[in-house]
């Protein structure tokens, strides 16, 4: 099987497995620092990555990602401070529990859920990936751009709290990726005569400067940062108080199972994410528990369920950007360059023409998982005092300097640099206005593809754009987009509707 | 006259600037015999655009009037964007070296490092970190620095 050859040639590697576990020790430590991600770890990072192979730089910011998404646990339950929306749903749990001097049991629980819940995720994207890109070699461009916009409706629809808003980042994602030359006809669209716009924006620059920069400016003005609000969960803590026995984590054990399935279904869905996974995950769990009241006071359980399904994201979100090149998370928009960058293309083919690469990516990624374990079961506190110790006035201004350069590097342009900073003063005011950058980078990322197979789409048809609709697989498709918007409209309201009569 | 809310304001520049682009796509090359064209999208995102922007208009909740307060953190904020404007425009005449040396400690300050030990090193320390890192060890090529390059200045070469 492909996924032997993977591990096989990803474990006789002492470089590739060096980067991996540099890999872990990032992601974690930057997942862990409040008001940093990993994907704006990946963001600043991938510059560097165009001058290793293209296997090594995959697996670097790949690995980054997963460790990422656990590293957010330390922040939740050391500092009550989570550092990403999914990582909120920890909190709830694991800070009581830290505040109870159990933090290391805390730590040992969000890590083996973690990691039992990433293995799962990539077992079933292992399982899966192979029959979903048979499939979509069947696909012509009517049901790529109907999954297309699918991808915008969902992405601009459910991120955020504002539908409306939601969508407006969305087009204005891809009103900026039609600036340049027409791939097709050579005509120049909104370049305004600047000649380094013939080329487009730069997806790294604008990466760069909404996630980076944009964080920056917003941090600045922020006068809160990383505190240690109780580290009493250190190393100085009742050893016996924070031993993990097996009696009590087999209580975890069929959250860990339910909240693993959960957020592989959720991560193979372009848009939902790992926020929407560990909160649906912790609801489930706590409706099913034989000890609900204790849920919200440090029960592991309610750790272990939502950890679980944070990470079991990782691995299938990884499925739609493969087969489609449709990036699911902002994680997967940044491997869309990489990919780009080593000359991989992505999509339908990308398994009849690197299927060696896919596979020992994959092995990487269960490598990473199994190093992150390592390194946070036994070192998630001293993770935590680290970040503790780095005082923001000092970081910041360090990632303000690091974006400037990691925007040049690629391309060795300034060009490259204004649109950078351009983006960062334009990220500020989208997070300042309720826009959604994440939906943003995703739609940009999504608008060549939409453009061209709509545009083939319209070429292949007799009738139009009826085309989209005489087609079953994309009229379904279609539907679904309208279904996601309807049921997200109702929601909102029937939330709405709640608040009005609590308040009453 | 009442005052328009965030929402409000939000929804009528996103309104206004869709306008904009579908004009700007009027202008975008067309197929003269029929045929898609390369400015169809760039139409049909404005019109979305236009249709949002009014829709958000409209439904915005209008009690909360915007207020735009200038505040010592807005200040620095103003500071840190200009300082990043500058910064970039000198990186095109003078090279890394120079412009890192002079904004790193003016950044170092804004985000609240006033020991002046530490902002000394930062003069000397950054610059050299950065170079090292970016320039020697991953071998990038710098950027050029016209004002450092003295036959361009004398029209020499």
């Amino acid at each position: 099987m492909d996924i032997f050859h993977g591990l096989a040639t990803v474990l006789t590697s002492p470089v590739l497995l060096g980067w991996i576990m540099a890999a872990a020790l990032i992601g974690m430590t930057v997942g862990a620092i409040p008001g940093l991600t990993a994907s704006a770890a990946i963001v600043m990072l991938s510059p560097m990555t165009f001058y290793m192979d293209p296997l090594s730089a995959l697996a670097f910011l790949y690995v980054i990602g997963k460790s990422g998404r656990y590293g957010g646990s330390i922040a939740a339950i050391l500092f009550n401070t989570p550092c990403t929306a999914a990582s909120a749903a920890t909190q709830i749990d694991g800070y009581p529990l830290a505040q109870k001097g159990q933090a290391s049991k805390a730590m040992k629980v969000a890590t083996i859920s973690s990691v039992i819940g990433d293995f799962t995720g990539d077992l079933l994207l292992l399982l899966g990936v192979g029959f979903l890109a048979a499939i979509a070699l069947k696909l012509g461009p009517p049901e790529l751009f109907s999954v297309y916009f699918v991808a915008f409706v969902v992405i601009g629809s459910v991120i955020g709290k504002s539908i409306l808003k939601g969508l407006i980042s969305a087009c204005l994602g891809v009103l900026v990726r039609m600036i340049g030359l027409d791939p097709i006809t050579l005509d120049d669209r909104f370049t305004f005569g600047i000649f380094e716009l013939n080329g487009g924006v730069s997806l790294i620059s604008l990466m760069i400067g909404i996630f980076v920069l944009g964080e920056v400016f917003t941090q600045l003005t922020n006068d809160t940062g990383p505190r240690a609000t109780n580290l009493r969960g250190g190393l100085n803590e009742d050893k016996a108080l924070n031993r993990l026995s097996w009696g009590e984590y087999k209580r975890c054990l069929p959250h860990v199972a339910r909240s693993s399935v959960i957020g592989s279904v959720i991560g193979a869905l372009p848009g939902l994410g790992s926020a929407v996974a560990a909160f649906v995950a912790y609801a489930e769990g706590k409706r099913r528990a034989k000890n609900p009241e204790e849920w919200g006071h440090g029960a592991i359980e309610g750790i272990a369920a939502p950890e679980a399904a944070n990470n079991a994201v990782s691995g299938p979100s990884m499925a739609p950007l493969l087969i489609l090149g449709i990036p699911g998370t902002t994680i997967g928009a940044v491997l869309i360059s990489v990919f780009l960058v080593h000359g991989i293309q992505i999509g339908p083919t990308l398994f009849l023409t690197s299927k060696e690469l896919v596979y020992n990516l994959f092995a990487a990624g269960l490598i990473g998982i199994a190093c992150y374990g390592l390194i946070g079961y036994f070192g998630a506190a001293r993770v935590g005092q680290l970040v503790q110790r780095i005082p923001r006035r000092v970081l910041y201004p360090l990632i303000f300097f690091t974006a400037f350069v990691s925007a040049y590097v690629p391309n060795g342009s300034l060009f490259d640099v204004w649109a950078m900073l351009i983006a960062g003063i334009f990220g500020w005011v989208m997070r300042k206005i309720d826009l959604n950058p994440a939906a943003f980078i995703i739609s940009f990322v999504l608008a060549g593809g939409a453009e061209e197979s709509f545009r083939q789409s319209l070429r292949l048809s007799d009738n139009g754009v009826l085309i989209f609709l005489e087609r079953p697989i994309s009229a379904g498709f279609l539907l679904l987009g309208a279904a996601v918007v309807f049921y997200r409209v109702r929601s909102m309201r029937r939330a709405a509707r709640q608040m009005t009569d609590l308040a009453n | 006259m009442s005052r328009l809310s965030k929402d409000q304001l939000i929804g009528g520049v996103i309104a206004a600037l869709g306008m904009c682009t579908l004009g700007m796509s009027f202008t975008i090359g067309h197929q003269m015999w029929g045929g898609e064209s390369s400015r169809l999208f760039p139409l049909i995102v404005s019109v979305v655009l236009i249709g949002l922007g009014g829709g958000l208009f409209l439904t915005a909740d209008k009690a909360a009037p915007v207020h735009i307060k200038i505040d010592p953190q807005a200040v620095r904020l103003l500071c840190l964007m200009g300082v990043g404007v500058l910064y970039t425009a000198a990186l095109g005449k003078l090279g890394y070296i120079i412009p890192t040396a002079i904004a790193m400690p003016v950044v170092f300050y804004l985000f609240g490092l006033r020991s002046w030990v530490g902002l000394a090193a930062s003069v000397v320390l950054g610059p050299l970190a950065y170079h090292l890192i970016f320039f020697v060890a991953l071998k990038v090529y710098p950027p050029y620095a016209p004002w450092l390059d003295i036959p361009f200045l004398s029209g020499m070469n």
